[in-house]
């Protein structure tokens, strides 16, 4: 009983000791070097939309970021698994949502569905690179009616095919888009959004 | 998608024989490192710069410091992530009030709270190798407190 407990804890142990000063040692390959931001937008970002309307979740960013704790330029081209969760909720009333991704028919025109997929709720996107950039293009073609939202993930433990050891994280955020907070309002009157939804949710209306 | 080995040194993959009791220590490894340097430093910590870059003091979340957002930032849905099935922010989800999934689509369900830190050291054992053996585990020793809740946030973790 108490060999195991003690197991963990020694492993815990071991890792921040080893975590704290080897992220330089390719043998230890779990660290995180670097930070970037990527911004997504909406085209067109309507608050309501028909059946027969699509609209376009887009992502385009040099593959020369700025590395957010050093503030300098980084190539980080050849990304293998750059990429994020995309979640779509429908709210079905002012405390509840569920999973909606086969309310949307979803058209990826750049990157790539991850399969395989057995949740309705969410699916795992790729990112494609391209004339040095990083670039993703969806587009979400409703098939009925509701309120919905959409969330966007971080990526994060991005490795490069030359380099699978020095990792990098992704923060992707909505910007130059207008993300319809009003229908909190309504849909949730005494919801108050937290800092993480602020940036990665967009929500809008098809009737 | 399986991403090579050197990608996923030194821990593995969710497949591998030891994953198990890998995901438990490390997942704790996770916890307890940023639960005693933000008990110890609190608004003084430093951004995450390990495994988790970009979290800062308040931010995305007010009032909570660097190490305890990059523990509520943790997506387990991201397979691409080599490391994906580590459940870094799981005993933080344990203990916190916050419900990722509430009105932004957060990928973790998290409707548990108030598990203290000795209940959940307690449920493990010599036994315990295996995400859901700790679980059955804790909520063993718990009464089943919040059994339906764990579950589901278990499940949100891929367990």
């Amino acid at each position: 009983m108490v060999t195991n407990k003690y197991f963990i804890l020694l492993l815990s142990l071991s890792f921040i000791i080893f975590s704290s000063s080897c992220g330089k040692d390719k043998v230890f390959c779990a660290n995180t070097k670097y930070g970037f931001n990527l911004n997504a937008e909406i085209d067109k970002d309507l608050d309501s939309i028909t059946t027969s309307d699509t609209i376009y979740l887009k992502i385009k960013a040099s593959t020369t970021l700025i590395d957010s704790q050093t503030g300098k330029e980084i190539n980080y081209s050849n990304a293998k698994n750059l990429g994020m969760v995309l979640t779509l909720l429908k709210v079905t009333d002012v405390n509840s949502t569920v999973g909606a991704i086969k309310d949307f028919e979803l058209l990826s025109l750049k990157g790539s569905l991850v399969t395989p997929v057995l949740n309705d709720s969410y699916r795992e996107f790729l990112f494609a690179e391209e004339e040095q950039h990083y670039v993703f293009t969806l587009g979400l073609k409703p098939k009925v009616k509701g309120n919905y939202a959409i969330n966007l993930s971080d990526a994060s433990n991005v490795f490069r095919s030359n380099d699978k050891c020095t990792k990098a994280f992704f923060e992707i955020t909505f910007a130059n888009t207008d993300q319809h907070f009003n229908f909190l309002k309504t849909w949730s009157p005494n919801a108050i959004l937290d800092e993480v939804g602020k940036v990665r949710v967009y929500y809008f209306k098809v009737y | 998608m399986q991403a090579s080995s050197s990608a996923n040194s030194p821990y593995g993959t969710k497949t591998d024989g030891n994953s198990g009791i890998i995901a438990l220590g490390k997942g704790w490894a996770y916890y307890m490192g940023s639960h005693l340097t933000d008990q110890r430093y609190g608004s003084l910590c430093g951004e995450v710069g390990e495994n988790r870059s970009t979290y800062r003091n308040n931010s995305p979340l007010l009032n909570l410091s660097s190490q305890l957002n990059a523990l509520e930032g943790f997506n387990p849905s991201l397979t691409i992530d080599p490391f994906y099935w580590i459940p870094q922010g799981l005993f933080y989800d344990l203990k916190d009030t916050r419900n990722e999934t509430i009105l932004t689509g957060g990928s973790v369900d998290d409707a548990v709270s108030n598990y203290s830190n000795s209940q959940m050291f307690n449920a493990f054992g010599s036994s315990i190798t295996t995400l859901q053996g700790y679980r059955n585990n804790l909520l063993l020793l718990n009464s089943n407190n919040q059994a339906t809740q764990i579950n589901t946030l278990l499940s949100s973790y891929g367990y």
